[in-house]
């Protein structure tokens, strides 16, 4: 599998992870090849383990065993201080709630990935990813000023500016009416195709598989629910 | 909204002022403790070192039996009657110690619009090395020398005359004679600069001319007690004969007042107190005691009554002191819960900044610059505070012709200040930036509940 790490965008084999406070909760995951240009939906009730595959995707955890690479990087194995580098670099993420800061403007906002990363915030990077986004005049608005669609795409513009790899959505349409469910979805696959970032959406939304049921680059891993199995079900790679 | 970008200290500073009314009320309780600290370090300081100056380096104070601490007080701080007079003979009998290196003769009792007129001797301007800022010192009696700030406030200068009133406090009975302003003293920050001088023997005039038939309780009212109506036997009259020049001088003068005042002439010369440096320290065992044991007379240590001046004004020091310590703590609690609860309401965005690539050092930072940006403003403030509380301090005393203390003060130990502030910030922000330090960025990805 060595050898396809360096090609494949994502790839995982044998991943395996434990939380520590419950030895009950030990997560086995799929292997998965994501190859360049393709975009990764994971399925699966809550408490799958969809989370916590993402929080490996990001370097938030460490795996147990196994191994995954993100484009050919093993974030796991980075020490700390380059794991956060990377992922302010390489990852760009769009939590379900948003989190956007409400003590700061949507401009001091776009700046916080730069200020994370101990930057000088790139204002016409901002202003153009705004502008892409048809939400330049909100700059100088709080968060709590902003409608749910004005500030997904705040969250989204957030995680685009550094011009990452992958983008990784957490349940992007919960809560979501069909339509503005629809619109968020076209937006993201427009986006993450301009861009050229590889999408990977974790949800539970069926509505997702049924507006992208024709979008080819689109691959797909269902998570089996924790604890039912010490193996991993079958997985439901349904690759078009 | 400034346009300049953010970074990090600029995201500190729009956090810390997320919570305006929390932040306000923080800053306010740490200011006053800070500022309760600088003002006990100011003030005291400047009271030690104003009576370390006063002191001008007398060793002893000679008064009428009485409590030592008054004497001090009436004779070297101005700010008591005397207990009494004693003996212009005593004057003379200290010279005559051998361990005495200086005995200057001090008489109390009369004032000019609330500055006490001490008649003394040329000694007296080379014991506090005193400098003329214009004119030259007395010759003769109703001659007088102002300090600054009574030349300052009266706006006399030399050639002038004024009015000297009967008692300490003002309003008592205005002198017939005048005084002519012969000079005016350099400021020295001092006691001196609140006081006339002038010769003894134009307080011994001024009373005889005053008429003492007339003396009535007002006068007994105004000074606790009378400096020149004893009919004390005239009987040291041999040993003002062996008195050195200035005494001589007073003798001379003296003379010459009997010949106007006749009623005067009968009444013993004396003085209120007498200020003694020592020739060694070999005095300092000897001298009190001979001191107490001659009838009338009693010896003040200014070294002792000052430090149990000190311990008396310490215990309000320290009273300001616990207060201050008390805000201090308060504050700190203040701000570690302040800066916990903005760590636990801020957990997403500090989240979010960990997501973005922020390490868990640089979270921490960002919470601990918080805490230290209180701490700086709370500094400023704090010793603004110090210096104008002090200011106004100084105010009240100056009307009150106290101790003298300056706003403008500067002491190297209102770097405790500074220093209190940052560690009492350090530490409030230990716990808070450890949590942000910890922070579980997987939160982020919990469905929410």
């Amino acid at each position: 599998m060595a050898s396809t790490d360096a090609t494949a965008l994502i790839a995982s084999h044998g991943l395996r992870f434990r939380y520590e406070a419950s030895a009950a909760a030990d997560l086995h995951f799929p292997d998965l090849e994501l190859p360049r240009g393709a975009h990764l939906l994971l399925r699966g009730a809550s408490g799958s383990g969809k989370s916590t595959l993402l929080a490996l995707m990001a370097g938030l955890l460490t795996p147990t065993a196994g191994r995954l690479a993100m484009d050919g990087v093993e974030v796991g194995a980075l020490a700390p201080a380059a794991r956060d580098a990377w992922r302010g670099a390489h990852l760009g993420f769009v939590p379900q709630r948003l989190h956007l800061s409400a003590s700061l403007s949507v401009r001091d906002n776009l700046a916080l990935p730069y200020v994370a990363a101990g930057l000088k915030p790139d204002e016409a990077r901002i202003a153009a990813l705004l502008a892409e986004l048809g939400i330049a005049p909100l700059l100088d608005r709080r968060p709590h000023a902003l409608s749910q669609g004005q500030a997904q795409r705040v969250a989204l513009a957030r995680a685009l500016l550094r011009a990452p790899r992958f983008v990784l959505a957490d349940e992007p349409t919960a809560n979501l009416d069909d339509e503005a469910c629809e619109a968020t979805l076209a937006l993201l696959r427009r986006v993450a195709t301009e861009h050229g970032a590889s999408l990977v959406i974790a949800s539970h939304d069926a509505r997702i598989e049924t507006a992208w049921s024709e979008w080819p680059a689109l691959q797909r891993l269902r998570l089996a629910r924790m604890g039912s199995a010490a193996m991993p079900l079958p997985t439901s790679c349904a690759t078009p | 909204m400034s346009r300049s970008p953010l970074n990090l200290p600029r995201l500190a500073w729009r956090y810390l002022w997320a919570r305006p009314m929390l932040t306000a009320l923080n800053l306010m309780l740490l200011s006053l403790g800070l500022a309760a600290i600088g003002f006990v370090v100011l003030v005291s300081e400047q009271l030690e070192q104003g009576l370390r100056r006063d002191l001008g380096g007398i060793d002893l104070v000679v008064g009428a039996k009485g409590s030592p601490m008054q004497i001090l007080l009436a004779g070297v701080f101005h700010l008591d009657q005397s207990t009494g007079n004693i003996p212009l003979a005593t004057v003379s009998q200290l010279k005559a110690q051998p361990l005495v290196a200086q005995a200057v003769p001090i008489s109390l009792g009369d004032s000019f619009r609330g500055h006490r007129i001490v008649g003394t001797t040329a000694d007296y301007l080379a014991l506090y090395q005193l400098e003329f800022a214009q004119g030259r010192r007395w010759t003769g009696p109703m001659q007088a020398v102002l300090g600054a700030e009574v030349a300052r406030q009266s706006g006399l200068k030399p050639g002038d005359r004024f009015h000297g009133t009967h008692g300490l406090a003002g309003g008592g009975e205005e002198h017939e004679h005048p005084y002519e302003v012969t000079g005016v003293l350099v400021p020295t920050g001092g006691v001196v600069d609140r006081l006339v001088l002038t010769d003894l023997a134009s307080v011994w005039e001024a009373h005889a001319a005053h008429g003492h038939a007339a003396k009535s309780a007002h006068e007994s009212k105004g000074r606790g007690h009378d400096d020149h109506a004893s009919d004390r036997d005239r009987d040291h009259a041999s040993d003002r004969a062996e008195d050195h020049d200035h005494a001589a001088d007073h003798e001379h003068e003296h003379e010459h007042d009997r010949e106007h005042t006749g009623a005067h002439a009968d009444a013993a010369l004396e003085v209120s107190m007498v200020l003694v440096r020592y020739r060694s320290p070999l005095a300092a065992v000897m001298l009190p005691r001979w001191v107490n044991a001659q009838a009338g007379l009693q010896a003040s240590v200014p070294a002792l009554e000052t430090a149990r001046l000190l311990s008396m004004v310490g215990v309000g020091v320290d009273v300001l002191r616990g207060f201050g310590g008390v805000l201090l703590l308060a504050a700190a609690l203040s701000v570690l819960v302040a800066l916990l609860h903005a760590v636990r309401e801020r957990q997403g965005d500090l989240a979010m900044l960990r997501m973005l690539g922020a390490t868990p050092a640089r979270v921490a930072g960002l919470i601990a610059l918080e805490a230290l940006m209180l701490a700086s403003l709370a500094t400023l403030l704090a010793l603004g505070l110090a210096h104008g509380f002090a200011a106004v301090l100084g105010a009240v005393l100056a009307q009150q012709q106290s101790v003298r203390i300056s706003g403008a003060w500067v002491s190297a130990w209102e770097a405790l200040v500074p220093a209190l502030a940052l560690g009492l910030a350090l530490i409030a922000a230990a716990w808070p930036a450890w949590r942000g330090y910890r922070l579980d960025v997987t939160e982020l990805l919990q469905t929410p509940r």
